[in-house]
């Protein structure tokens, strides 16, 4: 009884005292740095999402999907998602919770039986966090895992930014058919449409979900893009793989003579807001697998412009500027061992509306024994740039050999390649030295977040002389 | 075991060479014909019953069901019959199967396998003035185009290409093995298995198909589906739009089967479980009121039939444990599914030791064929086992399940005394087939006799 009052007195200490300790080990942040959650933990995707009009940020720490105002911080639990990654109350094996630490850290001395009682007890996953188009709230979901069945249980709900959450789809694991854990709610709240990775079930067409009846409705495309403007999708009809225009009921309304070959390895479909341009990327090949091919479009004149490039998780914006659009991504050769391609350095190019010369804001070149090859090669593309007033501001990740390591580091470059970096205390983490959730506020603020803290710093504390680099 | 080795024998021989005497009172349609065995959909009798549309030695036929002689309507080149026809083939009769044994895989491949001409499908147009078919260069390997040729012969003697429907290698789906002309001759439905894709014909190319599952009516425009994601069932007008939905979900994954009643009031609808079993639920779904009757079964792989009494099927399939040594069948069955909650009327049903004397290992032994009914489904005409010898004699059975063996019983053919191929000419005939000879025989003509019940 004495060890046992001991051990409640040292950990109740020991639980006083760490969040003090964290706290103080916090790293200092930038001049002007407004913290909305200090006291965040999360882990892995999905990540922070900000609304379309710059106002709020969903996300999801301490087994709570969360919302939070940034002009005026005070972070809103919508949700608690109980044995989910970061719930609090989750009991890892010796006592540990999520709540005394990182959950890779939980884990770290565990045997293996430990660790996978541990995981056993992770049985919800959520999913999501997509903003209405309106702002008023975003869509997430839950989904749980029938072990007998091996089938997956789906509950996806609306959010709305004061906190009232309404659930628009509930399936179970013996549901006959496809099933969404995820998606983007239709402007008439009708239809909640989930495009690949929003699927329970591994398919590769997209799911129209009915919420009124809770029910799938046939969805004969295999694309879908919604219209950042409107309520209309462009996508690729099953079938027939021809580009088509969409109306909000989902009816056809324009077909182009564009059709998507047979034989692909992947595709993917960007529209500008405008709804006047499209760049249609189809990745070709197997031995070289991570190429594609494809081209720009002017849906309205027929104007086209073919593109290619070295590696598919390229990414590519519309700036909002016409049909101008920006490339991101890796550089690369074929390589003469390996199926693939060698990897030689990265850009970020400008390719204005038309036949205009793109135009390099950025671009690396690296050699086989280059330092930065080998940080360069492990960019992923996506969700690596934010980008603010229409393509005038970026914030891009550099890379960098810094005290025998390599390392990401945040800079802020506009459309001419100045670039300032993002001022934050080095703390040796590989993206340093914070993660960004994007630009906010009509490009004005920047929302970002550290192990403990969400918080959203001006832009126009970081772009300012002493932050500065110069050009190479 | 020396006496069933020489039954044995006798039925190789007789399901290969021996020409067996026809019945009294048959009509020759045909003389001389050449079949596909590997190839049952070669022959398609027409809705009607009035005629019968087959391939035969490198040509399609049409014929009268009561008068020969045949009228050629296409000719098909490089098909397997035409090759089967050719003097040096004949030795292996219907079987293309004995070529290759005869002429060893390089040999055959040279000779046959890289010219030959796939038949896909052979349906009549409801309109019946015509047989829909599809040709295919026999599978070379799998990065090769798959070229559809769908033909359309009328019976007036005019052949034309409605379409070519090519399909990449990385095409999916890929190859098709059925073709249905829509009544207004705008779209081909093509088939892979049941899966359809529409395809139009003024534009040549694919029409997005939102169905998983698409069965033509016999009596109207009309479709019965399944619809994609939505997995519903569904009737489709003609211009393929959703015009009714049921309470009824295909469960994803699994295989389905549809069967719609002649007046559109009935469809059954069977869901095969999950793979390695055989066994499948269902429904049998009143379309006018939406109310439901579920089914279950051992066996996917049966077949079923609306009898035209309301939503009253019948059954045709395996009985007993399925053996995979034997063409996967113990026995078969014949079976009354009454409307409503009555209980199953067996009709006829047998079964044997696979490894025993009645159902032989024998190379290239004929398909157990499945019954045919007359239009009321009154009477059947069914292969029962034989007494004393291995094969099947066909019988007749009523719906009281009384049965009656047809003349011919020394006919040592493994199926005798002949094929029957269905019911025609209003019930009054029906359809046969030996080895080499098509022909009608009145049904009031064939004396057949009570025999002893079967196990």
């Amino acid at each position: 009884m004495t060890r046992q009052i001991r051990c409640t007195h040292f950990a109740f200490i020991m639980a006083a005292c760490l969040p003090a300790a964290l706290m103080a080990a916090a790293p200092k942040l930038p001049a002007g740095t407004t913290v909305l959650d200090p006291d965040i933990y999360m882990y892995s995707w999905p990540y922070p999402r900000i609304s379309p009009d710059g106002k709020w940020v969903a996300y999801v720490s301490q087994g709570y999907v969360s919302v939070c105002n940034l002009a005026a911080p005070k972070p809103l639990r919508v949700k608690e998602v109980p044995n989910s990654w970061t719930w609090p109350h989750l009991k890892a094996p010796a006592g540990h919770t999520p709540a005394t630490g990182h959950f890779e850290a939980l884990s770290q001395g565990l045997t293996r039986d430990e660790y996978n009682e541990l995981h056993s007890r992770i049985s919800n996953t959520i999913h999501g966090l997509n903003w209405t188009h309106d702002s008023s709230g975003f869509v997430f979901g839950v989904q749980a895992y029938d072990k007998r069945r091996h089938a997956p249980i789906c509950e996806v709900f609306l959010a709305t930014i004061e906190g009232k959450v309404t659930r628009l789809v509930q399936t179970d694991s013996d549901s006959p058919t496809r099933t969404v854990n995820s998606g983007m709610l239709t402007r008439d709240g009708r239809y909640l449409v989930a495009t690949e990775r929003q699927l329970a079930h591994p398919d590769y067409r997209p799911l129209i979900w009915n919420v009124k009846t809770n029910r799938p409705k046939a969805t004969p495309f295999l694309t879908l893009v919604p219209s950042s403007t409107s309520g209309r999708w462009i996508g690729i009809e099953k079938d027939t793989r021809q580009l088509v225009l969409l109306d909000e009921a989902f009816r056809v309304m324009r077909r182009f003579e564009e059709f998507l070959p047979d034989r692909t390895f992947g595709f993917q479909l960007d529209w500008s807001p405008d709804e006047r341009s499209i760049v249609w990327r189809n990745q070709i090949g197997f031995d070289h697998y991570s190429n594609w091919e494809g081209f720009w479009l002017d849906l309205e004149s027929g104007e086209k412009r073919l593109l290619e490039g070295r590696f598919r998780d390229e990414l590519i914006l519309f700036t909002g500027d016409g049909g101008e659009f920006v490339r991101f991504g890796r550089d690369g050769v074929r390589s003469k061992f390996m199926s693939g391609d060698n990897v030689t350095g990265a850009h970020l190019t400008i390719v204005p509306s038309g036949g205009g010369r793109p135009r390099d804001v950025w671009r690396i070149h690296t050699g086989s024994d280059d330092q930065n090859t080998r940080v360069i090669r492990n960019i992923p593309a996506h969700p690596m740039l934010h980008m603010a007033g229409k393509g005038k501001l970026f914030a891009i990740p550099l890379a960098t050999y810094a005290n025998e390591r390599y390392q990401l580091t945040w800079h802020l470059m506009d459309r001419a390649g100045k670039s300032c970096r993002v001022p934050g205390e080095d703390r040796g983490e590989y993206v340093t030295p914070f993660a960004l959730a994007g630009f906010a506020g009509g490009g004005k603020l920047l929302v970002a977040y550290d192990k403990t803290r969400l918080f959203t710093i001006p832009v126009s504390s970081i772009v300012k002389g002493e932050n500065a680099v110069e050009k190479e | 075991m020396r006496v069933y080795s020489l039954m044995v024998a006798i039925v190789l021989v007789g399901a290969g060479t021996i020409r067996a005497e026809l019945p009294d009172w048959a009509v020759v349609l045909d003389p001389d014909i050449v079949w596909d065995t590997r190839n049952p959909g070669s022959i398609a009798i027409s809705p009607d019953r009035k005629s019968v549309a087959y391939v035969s030695k490198g040509s399609l036929w049409w014929c009268d069901v009561t008068q020969g002689p045949p009228k050629k309507l296409a000719e098909l080149p490089n098909t397997a019959t035409a090759f089967l026809a050719m003097p040096e083939y004949r030795f292996a009769r219907s079987n293309i199967e004995s070529i290759r044994e005869q002429l060893g895989y390089e040999e055959y491949k040279r000779k046959i396998a890289t010219a030959e001409v796939q038949i896909l499908g052979l349906a009549w147009t409801r309109e019946q003035d015509g047989i829909v078919y599809g040709l295919r260069q026999r599978y070379q390997n799998s990065r090769e185009t798959a070229v559809h040729r769908v033909m359309l012969a009328s019976t007036s003697g005019e052949v034309s290409k409605l379409t070519t429907i090519e399909r990449q290698p990385w095409s999916r789906p890929h190859t098709f093995s059925g073709f249905h002309l829509t009544p207004d001759r705008k779209y081909v439905i093509a088939y892979t298995g049941t899966h359809p894709m529409i395809w139009n014909l003024s534009t040549g190319r694919p029409r997005v198909t939102p169905f998983d599952y698409l069965l033509p009516s016999g009596n109207s425009n009309r479709y019965l589906g399944i619809e994609i994601d939505s997995r519903q069932l569904v009737i489709v007008d003609e211009d393929f739009d959703v015009v009714e939905r049921f309470e009824v979900t295909a469960p994803e994954g699994r295989e389905c089967r549809l069967l719609w009643s002649h007046d559109e009031k009935f469809a059954l609808c069977r869901f095969k479980h999950e793979y390695a079993s055989t066994k499948w639920d269902g429904w049998r779904v009143n379309l006018t009121t939406g109310t439901k009757h579920s089914l279950e079964g051992n066996y996917f792989a049966d077949t079923f039939w609306f009898t035209g009494r309301g939503g009253e099927l019948a059954q045709s399939g395996i009985v007993g444990i399925r053996y995979e040594a034997v063409d996967q069948m113990a026995g078969g069955g014949l079976a009354i599914i009454p409307d409503g909650e009555e209980r199953r009327q067996t009709l006829a049903r047998f079964s044997f030791d696979p490894d025993g004397p009645r159902l032989p290992r024998m190379p290239n032994r004929p398909e157990y064929p499945l019954p045919v009914a007359d239009s009321r489904f009154e009477r059947f005409a069914m292969a029962l086992p034989a007494n004393l010898r291995p094969g099947f004699m066909y019988h007749w059975v009523d719906r009281k399940g009384q049965t009656q063996v047809f003349p011919g019983g020394n006919s040592d053919a493994y199926i005798a005394p002949f094929h029957v191929l269905g019911f025609v000419d209003g019930d009054r005939r029906i359809l046969g087939r030996t080895e080499s000879q098509l022909f009608s025989v009145p049904i009031a003509k064939i004396r057949a006799t009570t025999e002893a019940a079967h196990d």
